[in-house]
C-alpha cells in the first residue's frame, strides 16, 4: 500500500512530494535495535549489582565495596538508557517502572528510621526510600563519610544487620523489576511493533509521549529544582540525583544520550535505523526559510550537548560555584521543549497525554 | 412602496400558520440529543475533571462573577439539564423545561473558556430559540394537559428561525475557510491526515497530499453551499445525503463527539412538513392510542401563501430575533475590527463558527518576579492548570493574560507584594514553526483584559 502511495506521486515541486515512509520498520528499529537491547543491558548490570550486593552484604570490606559502588554506577548508567520506556511491561500496578528504581532525592530520615526498626524490604517500602538513590545514600553515606567509615558502619554499628539486608533487598528489588521488563518485552514487543495509528495507547503515541517526559524529568528533577526555579531562584543543591556520589552531570549526560538516541533511532550498537527523526524528515515538518523541524531538533540537541560538556560533578557543588553554566545547560533543554513536546508532537498527529508532576 | 408591499409579503410569509409536525420532530430530537449528549458527559467523568477539579477557571469577558458549584452542586446541574432535556422531548412543561435548559447549559459553559466549543454555543442559541417558539404544544404532554393550548399549527417563523439557524452555522464556518492555508495549504488537514496513514484500506489515502486537498476544498463548498441545497426541493434529497456523509466522515476522523450526529437529525427542518407529518403520525401509530391522537387539518405545501395567516409575530418576539441574528451576523465579521493575523492574535475568534480551522501549539514558560527581594520564580503550569487548560491557555492571547492574573494574586496571598508576572510564549501555527507570541518583557499583571487590541502580541509576519 505504501508502494501505491509513492507511484502515484505527483510532480509539483518539492513541497508537493508524497512522503513514503515504512512505519512498521522504524517501529522494528525501536523495539529490536533500542528497547529490548538496552533493558537486556540494563538487566545484565542489574544481576551483577545485585551480585555485588551480596557480596558486600556477607563480607564488608572496603575492595568490597568498591567493587558495589562501580557496579552500582554501572547499573545506574544503563538505567539512564532505558527511563524512557515506562510503558507496556514498564507499567507496574499503575505506575511506571522508574518510580520504583529512581524516586529522588531519597527520603534519608525513613531510611534511618527503617534501619533502626529493622523494616527492610523494599518490596514493601515506599518508591522515596527504595532504588538506586535509596542505595546510593547506603553505599556512600551523608556526604564527607569516608570509605572505612561506610564499612564501618556494617561491621560495628548498631543496626549493621539492617543496614546490609537492606542493601541486597534494594539490589534484588532493582533485579526483579528489570527482569519483568525483559520477561514483559518477549510478549509485549509484536505488540508494540503491530500497533498503528497515533491513538492515545498506540506505539508512536507511546513513544513521543514518553520521549517527552523523558525530558521532562532530565529538565525539571535534574536541573529545573536542583537550580531552585521554583524556589525564588535559592540554589537546591542535595535535590540532585547522584547527590551522595557526586555522579550527577555524568548520569544527566547519559539520559541526554538516551533522548537523542531515541530520537535519531540509534541503536544500542550504534546503528542508525529508522525513527522519529526520519519520518519528520520525510514530512518534512515544520519547512520554512531556515529549515526543517527536523534540523532545528538536531541542532538543539547539538546545544544541549555542548552546554552539558560545561557541567563537573559533583554538580551539586558546581550550583553553588558555577551556577550559570548549569543554568546554560538547563536553558537549552528548556527550548527544546517546545520542539520536541509542541512541534513534533503536532506534526506527528500525537497527544501528548501524560499528566505532568510539578515535583511537590 | 415596493419596500413595504415586500415586507408586508415577507411578513405575511412568516406568520402563515403550517402543520406544527416540523416543529414537534425538532423539539423531540433536540430533547433526546441533549439527554444523550448530557448523560455521555456524565459517563464520561467530564463533570468532576472539567467543573470539580480545575484550581482555576479562566472566564469570559463580563462574565467573570460566574462560578462553578461545588461537586454536588454540579451533579445536579447535570441532573438537572438531562431531566429539562427529557421534558422537552416530551413537552412537559415546556417552558419551564427549556428555560432551565438554556439558563443551565449556558451557565455550564460560561464557567470555563478553555471548554469552549462552536457545537455548545450552537446549543445554547438552539435552546434560546425553542424556549421562543410554540413547540411545547403541539404533540405533546402539555397539549394533553391543557387542552385549550393545544395547537396543530403553529407560524411559520417558529421554523424558519432554526432554517436560518443553521444556515448561519454553515456559510460562516464555510467563508471561515477561505483563507491562504485551508485552501493553499491544505492545512491544517495535511498535518492531521498524517495519523491515518496506516488506516486499512485507505491508508495510501492519506499520504498522498492531494487528499487533504480534496478534503479542504470540499469541504468549504460543502460549509458554503449545503444550506441552499437543503432549501431547494430538486437537490434536498442529495443534499442530504451529502450531510450524512460529511458528518459522518468527520465523527469517523475526529473526536468530535455528538456534533455530527447532532447535525445530521437538525438538518431534517430543512425536510418538507408531509416528511414530518407522516413521522409524527408514525410514532402516533405506534406509541399512542389512536383516541390520543392529535388530528391535524392537513395544510397544504408550506410554500403556498394559500394558508391561512395568524396574528403577527409578537413585536417583543420579532425585535427579540432581529437581535438575536444581526448579533450572529455582527459576531464573526468582528476581527476586521483588529489588526494583525486573526488565527494569531485570535481577537475576534470566537463565537464565529470557525471550526477545526489551526493546529496551534503553544509553550508558555512563565516567569514570577519580586522586585523587592530580586527573586524570581519559573512557573510550572501543571501546577495549577490542568492540560486541557494549560493547552488552551498557550496559545490565547487573554487566557495567557487571564493566567498572569491568577499568578499575581497566588504570589502576593503568599507575600510578594508587588509579583512582576512575564511570560516567553512559543507558539507554532498550522505547521510552521513556532516563534515568539507575545512580548517577553510586559508585566501581563499589570494589563487589565478588554476589547481594545492587545498590543503585547507580537506580530506575525506571514502570508495567510
Amino acid at each position: 500500500m505504501l508502494a501505491i502511495g509513492s507511484s502515484a506521486c505527483d510532480t509539483d515541486g518539492p513541497e508537493e512530494v508524497n512522503c513514503d515512509f515504512d512505519l512498521q520498520a522504524m517501529r522494528t528499529n525501536y523495539a529490536e535495535e533500542i528497547i529490548v537491547p538496552k533493558l537486556e543491558q540494563w538487566y545484565t548490570s542489574t544481576q551483577l549489582l545485585a551480585a555485588m550486593a551480596a557480596q558486600y552484604a556477607s563480607a564488608p570490606s572496603e575492595p568490597n565495596l568498591v567493587e558495589l559502588r562501580i557496579m552500582w554506577y554501572a547499573s545506574y548508567r544503563s538505567y539512564q538508557a532505558v527511563c524512557a520506556f515506562g510503558f507496556g511491561p514498564g507499567i507496574i500496578n499503575g505506575l511506571a517502572f522508574r518510580e520504583y528504581v529512581n524516586t529522588f532525592p531519597t527520603n534519608v530520615a525513613l531510611i534511618d528510621g527503617y534501619l533502626t526498626s529493622g523494616a527492610v524490604d523494599a518490596a514493601s517500602n515506599p518508591n522515596s526510600t527504595v532504588g538506586y538513590p535509596a542505595l546510593e545514600y547506603l553505599i556512600f553515606g551523608p556526604i564527607g563519610t569516608s570509605q572505612a567509615d561506610v564499612v564501618a558502619a556494617y561491621t560495628s554499628g548498631g543496626d549493621a544487620a539492617s543496614r546490609a539486608a537492606y542493601v541486597v533487598s534494594l539490589a534484588n528489588r532493582i533485579n526483579t523489576i528489570a527482569q519483568q521488563q525483559v520477561d514483559g518485552w518477549e510478549t509485549y514487543k509484536s505488540t508494540f511493533i503491530n500497533s498503528t495509528g497515533t491513538a492515545e495507547g498506540s506505539t508512536l503515541s507511546l513513544l513521543v509521549n514518553e520521549l517527552n517526559y523523558d525530558l521532562e524529568i532530565l529538565k525539571s528533577f535534574k536541573f529545573k529544582i536542583p537550580l531552585g526555579k521554583f524556589n525564588g531562584g535559592v540554589a537546591l543543591p542535595n535535590q540532585v540525583e547522584g547527590y551522595y556520589s557526586g555522579a550527577t552531570a555524568s548520569l544527566a549526560v547519559d539520559q541526554f544520550n538516551s533522548i537523542r538516541a531515541i530520537y535519531f533511532g540509534v541503536g544500542l550498537d550504534n546503528s542508525d535505523g529508522l525513527g522519529l527523526h526520519d519520518y519528520l524528515l520525510c514530512l518534512k515538518a515544520g519547512e520554512d526559510a531556515d529549515g526543517l523541524l527536523a534540523d532545528a531538533i538536531a541542532d538543539k540537541f547539538q546545544d544541549m550537548e555542548d552546554a552539558m560538556l560545561l557541567l563537573q560533578d559533583p554538580m551539586a557543588e558546581q550550583l553553588v560555584t558555577d551556577k550559570p553554566s548549569v543554568d546554560a545547560a538547563y536553558l537549552q533543554m528548556q527550548m527544546m521543549t517546545p520542539l520536541l513536546k509542541r512541534e513534533m508532537a503536532s506534526a506527528l498527529g500525537v497527544q501528548i497525554s501524560y499528566q505532568d508532576n510539578d515535583g511537590d | 412602496m415596493m419596500l413595504t408591499a415586500w415586507v408586508k409579503q415577507a411578513s405575511q410569509h412568516m406568520n402563515r400558520q403550517v402543520d406544527s409536525a416540523p416543529l414537534a420532530v425538532l423539539r423531540i430530537l433536540f430533547g433526546v440529543m441533549m439527554l444523550l449528549g448530557t448523560l455521555r458527559f456524565m459517563a464520561y467523568g467530564w463533570v468532576n475533571e472539567l467543573y470539580v477539579l480545575p484550581k482555576y477557571h479562566f472566564t469570559y469577558f463580563g462574565f467573570e462573577w460566574v462560578k462553578p458549584f461545588g461537586e454536588t452542586g454540579m451533579w445536579l446541574v447535570f441532573v438537572a439539564m438531562a431531566l429539562a432535556s427529557a421534558f422537552i422531548a416530551l413537552g412537559f412543561l415546556f417552558r419551564v423545561s427549556a428555560l432551565v435548559f438554556f439558563l443551565l447549559f449556558t451557565y455550564v459553559e460560561l464557567i470555563d473558556v478553555t471548554n469552549y466549543l462552536n457545537h455548545y454555543y450552537f446549543i445554547s442559541l438552539c435552546s434560546f430559540l425553542l424556549l421562543l417558539s410554540p413547540a411545547g404544544k403541539t404533540f405533546s404532554i402539555d397539549g394533553k394537559l391543557f387542552p385549550n393550548h393545544n395547537i396543530s399549527t403553529v407560524p411559520f417563523w417558529s421554523i424558519g428561525m432554526f432554517r436560518l439557524q443553521l444556515g448561519i452555522l454553515y456559510v460562516f464556518a464555510g467563508i471561515a475557510k477561505l483563507n491562504y492555508d485551508w485552501l493553499i495549504l491544505a492545512q491544517p488537514l495535511s498535518i492531521w491526515f498524517v495519523s491515518f496513514r496506516e488506516v486499512t484500506l485507505v491508508g495510501w489515502l492519506f499520504q498522498l497530499k492531494e487528499t487533504a486537498y480534496v478534503f479542504s476544498w470540499a469541504g468549504a463548498l460543502y460549509d458554503l453551499t449545503i444550506p441552499f441545497f437543503l432549501l431547494w426541493a430538486p437537490t434536498r434529497i442529495w443534499a442530504y445525503i451529502t450531510v450524512v456523509g460529511f458528518h459522518f466522515i468527520t465523527w469517523l476522523m475526529f473526536p468530535i463527539g455528538m456534533f455530527p450526529w447532532v447535525m445530521m437529525v437538525f438538518t431534517w427542518v430543512f425536510f418538507p412538513i408531509a416528511f414530518h407529518r407522516k413521522l409524527v403520525d408514525a410514532i402516533s401509530a405506534r406509541f399512542l392510542s389512536v383516541r390520543n391522537k392529535v388530528r391535524a387539518p392537513r395544510l397544504s405545501d408550506e410554500y403556498s401563501l394559500k394558508t391561512s395567516v395568524s396574528a403577527s409575530l409578537h413585536p417583543f418576539i420579532l425585535s427579540l430575533l432581529v437581535v438575536f441574528f444581526a448579533v450572529q451576523l455582527f459576531l464573526p465579521l468582528r476581527h476586521f475590527l483588529y489588526r494583525g493575523n486573526l488565527f494569531w492574535t485570535e481577537q475576534g475568534y470566537r463565537f464565529s463558527w470557525r471550526v477545526m480551522l489551526m493546529e496551534k501549539n503553544g509553550f508558555a514558560q512563565f516567569k514570577v518576579r519580586d522586585p523587592e527581594t530580586g527573586k524570581q520564580w519559573e512557573i510550572h503550569n501543571a501546577h495549577y492548570l490542568t492540560p486541557q487548560q494549560e493547552k488552551m491557555m498557550s496559545t490565547q492571547p487573554d487566557l495567557l493574560l487571564q493566567f498572569a492574573h491568577i499568578l499575581d494574586n497566588e504570589f502576593q496571598s503568599i507575600g510578594v507584594a508587588n509579583p512582576i508576572v512575564t511570560a516567553d510564549v512559543q507558539v507554532s501555527l498550522n505547521g510552521r514553526r513556532s516563534r515568539p507570541f507575545i512580548n517577553p518583557n510586559v508585566d501581563l499583571s499589570s494589563i487589565k483584559d478588554s476589547w481594545r487590541p492587545k498590543t503585547w502580541i507580537l506580530p506575525y509576519s506571514s502570508e495567510l
